[in-house]
């Protein structure tokens, strides 16, 4: 890769910092903490229904889920939730596309 | 030959591992068993049809093949969040900073580039300056 390409590992590296932000901010803040747990919570038995439906084997699984991905492996649920959002919502080409533009601009031309 | 110390260092490090590979298999399988239910009940109703072939396709799936399926599931679930889109920005965008090495530091003809931008950007705010809008 050339030095005009590294533009792609540093939207890579880019892309990995604003994800693993929200863990770091959860384990910092309390209150995010609190308040990341719920929309988890919310974002799972929402899932879940929507595959199965209203039941009682939506309450078991979304309980097993909310255990593992919420209490269990808090980082996890909440890497892989913020991931799905910043995916969803088209960020990780605009840092793609910026980290090439900005790279453009502070380099100097030879 | 490795240390004793380095090995007892990375044991805790293992265990969690251990247990972090197992936990998130098991909450894959959940979400590839909630698949399957959902795309046979969706095609076949809740019948005793759809029954038996969710059991049948849970079996193969989730217990005999799994080590295929659930990498395969992966890269489904990657495919329909859009990892697509952000391998396009990838290949649209990496051949030009190669064109643009190859031409000596030069941009291509016609690229859009930051400096284009840059120096646009400058001309706009110097235009308003002009009138009088800053």
């Amino acid at each position: 890769m050339n030095d005009r390409g590294n533009f792609i590992f540093i939207a890579l590296g880019l892309m990995v910092g604003a994800i693993f932000l929200l863990p770091v901010l959860m384990y910092i803040f309390p209150p995010i903490d609190i308040i990341i747990k719920i929309i988890l919570i919310f974002v799972i038995y929402r899932t879940v229904q929507g595959y199965l439906g209203n039941g009682v084997l939506t309450l078991i699984i979304s309980c097993i889920l909310i255990y593992f991905l919420v209490l269990k492996w808090w980082w996890i649920g909440a890497t892989g939730w913020f991931a799905i959002t910043l995916f969803g919502m088209g960020i990780f080409s605009i840092i793609t596309w910026g980290s090439k533009t900005a790279l453009d601009i502070f380099k100097p031309k030879r | 030959m490795i240390p004793v110390n380095f090995l007892s260092g990375m044991l805790p490090f293992m265990l969690f591992l251990d247990g972090l590979i197992g936990d998130m298999t098991l909450v894959l399988k959940i979400f590839v068993l909630l698949t399957i239910v959902s795309y046979v009940t969706q095609h076949l109703g809740k019948g005793p049809i759809a029954i038996l072939i969710i059991v049948v396709l849970s079996y193969f799936i989730i217990f005999d093949y799994f080590i295929y399926f659930g990498g395969i599931y992966v890269l489904y679930m990657l495919v329909m969040f859009g990892i697509s889109q952000l391998l396009m920005d990838f290949f649209i965008l990496a051949p030009q900073a190669m064109m643009e090495q190859n031409m000596g530091g030069e941009e291509p003809p016609g690229a859009p580039h930051g400096l284009d931008f840059k120096e646009r950007q400058h001309k706009m705010v110097e235009m308003r300056r002009m009138r009088g809008m800053m």
